[in-house]
């Protein structure tokens, strides 16, 4: 019978025993736990990964939306304006220049709210090894959040790119499950794997 | 490879990689590789009974999950919701009174959905966490404090408004809404009997619930706020301090043991706030 498992420790020598077949590694059942772990930390590893790159790149889309408010503003006025006019109205214009002022704000007010939140899918790219039930699923919360937000603000942003939300979204909740999972397991004590006693 | 180990033979204390068997030959093998450079039998293959995440079998985790898809669901009944309001305001209805009504009308559509959902929820979601028990003294210092604590609330929630209002001209829900007679009561029930029964029950007793069997109780007060903040989707602005609001909520669940309180608290913010904006409690 090939996989001789008593040159490993294992003082039982029946093979059906051991569970998982031929993987008794030599430093006992403690290492399998450690594979175990490390598929988790390398799960870890790929949430850090996706969480500053949502953050790098929203802080930069942000940022760059953010200057370009006023612009878009006028643009939606002038819009707005042209349609009246085609009405054969007009706009009074000290009541245009402050709805303008005001809806230019509250742009910029927002808009520094995502920039905001931006900035903690970065903080929080660093720290989830640190903490990492916490922050995947703060991260996760605030994801689907803030796409809820701009759903509202812009009903047409909803499809847009709506394939590469799910599959961030489904690798956030592997995050979580993975983070919960790695969390329990360094809380644990060393245990057998459940190999056969002597 | 057969019998006995021999003596001289030590294998590694402290391994970079796992050694171990391969299933087929026998012979000794790094785990990590994906087949075994002998005979080629995959070894990951069979690894992979051992990397299954245990995730299945954990409660904790499966309750989160199925927290975390009611969360999204009710997100996506606020964005619904969202997108129906802004047909009421941008359709020619003519009055603000029929404004008022369609808007009454559709909330209240939309928080009978929400309870629906809640619910739903609490057959689904088991909730495995539960809070010490706070004795009479507590419970009573909880319910004094906290009545005071809420009284500060409001008042940061009424002046964050007004700095708002200064800024941007901006216009609450509860300044916009009518008081008259028929549509009083609709609208009680909507601002602040739904909100303080139905909202506590989902996020200060199964949200922070759910959370406190997996993290501390700090950080499962601020995710649950953060979640309450961010549910609140018509009024975007407003998030900041309804997170503040949820954070004191949630503490109020957890020096209190119970959710009569923050049901309590939630109640009396949301009625302050409408009472100040409908002229029937003084202004500050």
């Amino acid at each position: 019978m090939s996989g001789d498992f008593s040159s490993f420790g294992n003082p039982s020598s029946d093979p059906q025993g051991a569970a998982p077949r031929g993987l008794i590694p030599a430093g006992g059942p403690s290492s399998l736990g450690s594979l175990t772990q490390s598929a988790r930390l390398k799960q870890l590893n790929t949430a850090r990964w996706i969480l500053l790159a949502i953050g790098v790149l929203s802080v930069v889309v942000n940022v760059a939306v953010f200057f370009t408010i006023e612009s878009e503003v006028d643009t939606i006025i002038q819009r707005d304006l042209n349609a009246l006019r085609m009405r054969g109205m007009a706009a009074d214009p000290a009541e245009v220049a402050k709805f303008r002022e005001s809806t230019v704000r509250v742009a910029k007010l927002l808009q520094a709210g995502f920039i905001f939140v931006s900035g903690l899918f970065i903080v929080f790219g660093l720290t989830v090894k640190k903490y990492p039930v916490p922050i995947t699923v703060t991260a996760l919360v605030l994801y689907l959040g803030v796409n809820a937000i701009t759903g509202v603000l812009d009903p047409s942003s909803v499809p847009r790119g709506i394939i590469v939300k799910i599959i961030i979204i489904v690798a956030l909740v592997a995050s979580v499950q993975s983070a919960l999972a790695y969390q329990r397991e360094k809380a644990r004590p060393a245990r057998q794997a459940g190999l056969p006693a002597d | 490879m057969n019998g006995e180990p021999s003596g001289e033979r030590e294998l590694p204390q402290q391994q970079e990689i796992a050694l171990g068997t391969c299933w087929r030959c026998g012979k000794e093998v790094d785990l990590g590789r994906a087949q075994c450079p002998y005979c080629t039998a995959g070894l990951l293959r069979e690894a992979r009974p051992a990397l299954a995440k245990p995730t299945a079998r954990d409660p904790d985790a499966a309750a989160l999950t199925r927290m975390l898809v009611v969360f999204g669901g009710l997100l996506a009944v606020s964005l619904i919701c969202g997108f129906a309001a802004q047909g009421i305001v941008s359709s020619d209805l003519g009055s603000d009174d029929s404004i008022d009504r369609e808007a009454a009308g559709l909330l209240a559509v939309f928080e009978g959905i929400d309870t629906v959902f809640v619910l739903a929820a609490l057959a689904w979601v088991p909730v495995r966490f539960r809070h010490p028990r706070r004795s009479l003294g507590q419970r009573a210092g909880a319910w004094t404090g906290f009545v005071l604590v809420m009284a500060g609330l409001v008042a940061l929630n009424l002046r964050y408004h007004q700095s708002l209002r200064d800024l941007i001209d901006f216009v609450s829900l509860e300044e916009q809404i009518s008081t008259a007679g028929d549509r009083l009561a609709v609208w009680f029930l909507i601002i602040c009997v739904q909100p303080a029964i139905v909202e506590e029950l989902f996020f200060r007793y199964l949200v922070l619930g759910v959370l406190r069997s997996v993290v501390n109780v700090h950080a499962a007060v601020w995710i649950s706020a953060v979640m309450f903040g961010l549910a609140h989707l018509g009024a975007p602005l407003s998030i900041p301090i309804l997170v503040l609001l949820g954070v004191g909520l949630g503490y109020a669940r957890t020096a209190s043991g119970g959710i009569l309180l923050p049901m309590f608290l939630h109640f009396l913010h949301n009625g302050a706030i409408w009472g100040i904006h409908a002229g029937w409690v003084g202004m500050l």
